[in-house]
């Protein structure tokens, strides 16, 4: 069992005579038993924070900690931790069995406990009818079974998980996403999990920490990020559909400040207690961000409401899609599955002004999120 | 015009069968889609139908014209593939420009600049135009590869799994642009992909391939809620459907349906349901369950109460596995819902919803005639 903590910690790398930042001042700090996620678009630096943590790369400034104790001059071997890879790393001459039981006959475990702790593996992974086999002729969850029953037989302090589900099938995904997920509800193991894809993020983590551009852009549980985004990077990159995003003029009507669009007759009026903030801090552009899921299309007292024109409706199964044009802005609804529109219908679609979004349009950060924590 | 016609059409490699037997009519202006597994044979259908690869048996009617040795140039479709196939040495512009430079065609280079700046503005690339494919993202990429086959104003588009290589975000963005494109030009299209949602979303009717067979055909919503087997109902829909066999027993013009790891989950049929479940002489059947069908509450009166064995959120909605005394049951659940692992949950399934399909060939006994 580990906590881990990153306090200012630095990756430069030097490529072509340049000096690369791949992580700058991070600090973070993961707690025994969660399960948190690194998410972020590919060159965000969060394969580069995974493997400081787990020493396959020198760190080049800050430090990281375990329990407690600084391990930077730790080697892999020593930090208590273990890795599953996105390329699975299994040896193709090993059996499954004996690709597993590797690490423990290299520290030399008694016999009996290995086959104590290689019953566990095999029962939590489901994996009894493939021991004898050669991962050569395995599938790709199969095989991403393996290399996660290889790292869980170590029984270490923190498991390190390189975008384990990115090589599957959409199906073979969620099946192995959701045994991940129970893998950590019976282990209660610290679980630093990366990823890009921000649906993998939601489903598995307790937090999730978002990196853009080398930096940690936001730490938070998925309703923090949903709900109180720090800035418009981290608001449009969670969330699917994604966030709608309107450029809208800030107008004063009757006392009150409301976001109007350039090209429809449809307002927000802003909650009175953003005005002032907008005002002291002399702000004029702001970016309107609407959630899908906080447009309703039925009135609720209080609700603004945006008419729109159904521009493409999308029936996909368990949910549909409804795109509305709004002058000339585009505005994304979700609609239950055994509701259908057709292109070219009006649609009234109605959101409470408290659950929208603002963002300052110069610095990119959200005003709302910050008067909400204030609250 | 822009009909397609498919009759018996067979295509063999050697000994491997990669279409059987396809008879398909896809109706002028209409978006039909393709969706199956990799190897189901769906790419050499649109091969077919651009004359890249010969039929072996059958014919092909493109426009009420027998096209079978027509070759491509004379057929007038444009087809798209997977990879964009780009010529990376010449900008967008020209890039979109050369279907127009065959020898076939007689354009002013006027005549080309007005055609190429309309379809960039169609695909909103406008500015775009001078860039070379190397300085474009992956859904950009798609984009020229559209307007290359737009450009000529061929009566067929033959586009093979054109979102497949752009991330989730583009690949959304995308799915509505080929939506209205489709309705503003409204050019048939056959369209092929191995994802679900795509079809749903883009066709006007879907055809589902299994290993080069037609497995079913029909507006998507038609396919997803009436699947005619279990693999077209494993296949439309995410989660996948529950798959649950069950014993049969049959009184007094009723079926009761009893699941085999739990006799705990039971569903009675009655009236023609239970008559045409019953004809089908089975001791045994699969019962499908759409996991959006199982209702759960917190209610203590519920008749079924099962164990969480794990909860994952999404922003709409989650994915709730329940253990309900060995028999595994996932459920889609609201996203206000909140499970803990081990948690009981009462929910209830009606049999209205349920699918019951036959065990040795997997067909649902409710749609085959």
């Amino acid at each position: 069992m580990a906590s881990i903590t990153l306090e200012h910690v630095n990756k430069t790398y030097v490529s072509e005579g340049k000096q690369v930042e791949a992580v700058r001042d991070l600090s973070l700090e993961i707690h025994d038993g969660e399960f948190v996620c690194l998410l972020g678009p590919s060159g965000c630096g969060k394969t580069s924070t995974l493997r400081m943590i787990a020493g396959l790369e020198d760190i080049s400034g800050g430090e990281i900690l375990s329990n407690d104790l600084v391990v930077n001059n730790l080697s892999p071997q020593e930090r208590n931790i273990a890795m599953a890879f996105e390329t699975y790393a299994l040896y193709t001459h090993l059996s499954v069995r004996d690709n597993i039981l590797f690490p423990l006959r290299a520290r030399r475990v008694p016999k009996d406990e290995m086959e104590r702790r290689l019953a566990v593996v095999v029962e939590m992974l489901d994996i009894a009818d493939i021991l004898d086999r050669s991962p050569g002729n395995l599938s790709g969850g199969q095989q991403q079974r393996v290399s996660l029953g290889r790292a869980i037989i170590r029984q270490p302090g923190v498991f390190l998980l390189d975008e384990p589900l990115s090589h599957l099938d959409v199906s073979q995904r969620i099946v192995l996403r959701a045994r991940i997920k129970r893998l950590h509800a019976e282990l209660k193991t610290t679980m630093i999990y990366v990823t890009h894809d921000q649906e993998e993020a939601i489903s598995l983590a307790d937090r999730i920490a978002v990196m853009q551009f080398a930096e940690l852009q936001q730490v938070g549980t998925r309703e923090d990020l949903l709900d109180a985004p720090e800035n418009l990077f981290v608001a449009d990159f969670i969330g699917e559909p994604p966030i709608n995003l309107l450029r809208w003029n800030l107008e004063q009507t009757n006392g009150h400040v409301a976001l109007k669009s350039p090209t429809a007759d449809c307002q927000i009026v802003l909650p009175d207690a953003w005005k002032d903030y907008l005002s002291k801090n002399n702000i004029r552009k702001l970016v309107l961000g609407i959630r899908p899921h906080d447009i309703r299309l039925t009135e609720n007292p209080g609700d603004a409401r945006l008419n729109g024109v159904v521009d493409v409706f999308e029936f996909l199964g368990e949910i549909n899609y409804v795109h509305c044009a709004v002058g000339s802005d585009l505005v994304t609804v979700v609609a239950d599955a055994d509701t259908f529109f057709s292109r070219g219908e009006r649609v009234a679609m109605y959101v409470r002004p408290d659950r929208v979004h603002i963002f300052d349009a110069e610095t990119e950060k959200c005003i709302s999120s910050v008067l909400k924590r204030g609250a | 015009m822009g009909t397609v016609v498919f009759e018996s059409v067979t295509k063999t490699y050697g000994e491997t069968v990669a279409v059987k037997d396809l008879s398909l009519e896809i109706a002028e202006a209409e978006f039909f889609v393709i969706v199956g597994p990799s190897g189901a044979g769906k790419t050499t259908t649109l091969k077919l139908t651009a004359g890249l690869v010969p039929i072996t048996k059958g014919k092909l009617y493109i426009g009420g014209k027998l096209a079978n040795t027509l070759p491509p140039a004379e057929r007038n479709v444009a087809m798209t593939f997977e990879s964009y196939a780009l010529y990376p040495h010449m900008t967008v512009f020209e890039n979109i420009a050369n279907p127009l430079r065959s020898p076939l065609e007689t354009l002013t280079e006027e005549e080309i600049k007005t055609k190429v700046e309309t379809v960039a503005e169609l695909l909103r690339m406008g500015q775009l135009l001078e860039r070379y494919p190397r300085e474009l993202s992956g859904g950009q990429k798609q984009r020229v590869s559209l307007g290359r086959a737009m450009v000529r104003r061929p009566a067929v588009f033959l586009l093979d799994e054109p979102l497949s290589h752009v991330d989730a975000k583009v690949r959304q963005y995308m799915r509505v642009e080929l939506n209205r494109l489709q309705k503003e030009l409204k050019t048939t299209t056959i369209y092929v992909t191995h994802d679900y949602v795509e079809a749903l979303s883009l066709g006007d009717r879907v055809g589902v391939l299994r290993e080069g067979e037609l497995v079913q055909v029909g507006r998507p919503s038609e396919v997803y809620s009436r699947p005619v087997d279990e693999f077209v109902a494993k296949h439309l829909g995410q989660p996948e459907i529950n798959l649950i066999d069950a014993r049969i027993t049959s009184s007094n013009g009723t079926v009761r349906l009893v699941a085999e790891k739990n006799p705990k989950l039971d569903f009675i049929l009655d009236g023609k349901r239970a008559e045409t479940v019953r004809r089908a002489g089975r001791a045994q059947v699969r019962v499908g369950i759409r996991p959006q069908a199982i209702k759960h509450s917190s209610g203590k009166t519920d008749r079924l109460v099962g164990e969480v064995y794990v909860f994952e959120p999404s922003v709409f909605s989650g994915q709730l596995i329940l253990d309900f005394q060995g028999l595994p049951l996932t459920v889609l659940t609201k996203a206000s819902d909140r499970f803990e692992v081990g948690q009981r949950v009462g929910f209830d399934i009606s049999p209205a919803d349920i699918y019951v399909f036959d065990p040795q060939t997997g067909k649902n006994l409710e749609t085959t005639r």
